[in-house]
């Protein structure tokens, strides 16, 4: 995709929340293209040339690990909303060990956790996370981290 | 279906482009790529050329740059 492409895709699949600006976009194009993130391809388009960027094999798994890093913040966040598991964690970091314990989510929310999350470093980041966090009181905090 | 610009309307954008000062100059080049989509596409929405480039250079973010 070339640079104008991009910021119209964004627009539309954001329902026009999110806006790339040219200075935000093409610096970041630049840099990841530095980093071996993207490849670009120069096309001649009549008058000009444009550059039609693609992920690399490492872009593609980098987009992979982040997403996987954004999906496992957003699932813990649907399963503490809907169950109002706030209160039960602070209760259960008392004294209890284990991860499952400390977090109260049944088995079936934990496999669904944990099938988005680093097979074993989701056990220990949000673990981690209910340690910091135990002494808060509103269960919006505890990823506000 | 996408009104495409000519070459003096082209030149036009260049112009208009080569008045501004950027720091980057390697983001500078890829502009008017973007600008002339921009201004194609406000002309396939109805504009005239001229409103089209003045929506599309008052829209433009070029303080960041």
């Amino acid at each position: 995709m070339y640079g104008y492409e991009i910021t119209q895709r964004v627009k539309e699949r954001t329902k026009e929340q999110i806006t790339l600006t040219e200075g935000a976009l093409y610096p970041t194009l630049h840099k990841l293209e530095a980093e071996g993130l993207v490849s670009v391809e120069k096309v001649n388009v009549g008058r000009w040339v444009r550059k039609y960027y693609r992920l690399t094999q490492a872009g593609d798994t980098a987009t992979t690990t982040k997403l996987r890093e954004f999906v496992v913040h957003t699932r813990v966040l649907a399963i503490n909303s809907e169950l109002k598991i706030w209160r039960i964690l602070i209760f259960h970091t008392e004294g209890h060990g284990g991860f499952s314990q400390r977090c109260c989510v049944t088995k079936e929310q934990s496999n669904l956790l944990m099938k988005f999350a680093y097979p074993k470093q989701g056990h220990r980041n949000l673990a981690l996370r209910a340690k910091k966090t135990r002494t808060r009181t509103h269960s919006d905090e505890l990823f506000n981290l | 279906m996408m009104i495409e610009l000519n070459e003096f309307q082209i030149q036009y954008i260049e112009k208009k482009l080569a008045e501004i000062k950027f720091r980057r100059q390697d983001i500078a080049e890829e502009l008017l790529d973007h600008l002339c989509c921009a201004v194609e596409e406000e002309i396939t929405d109805g504009q005239t050329f001229l409103q089209a480039v003045n929506n599309t250079f008052n829209t433009f973010h070029k303080d960041e740059m």
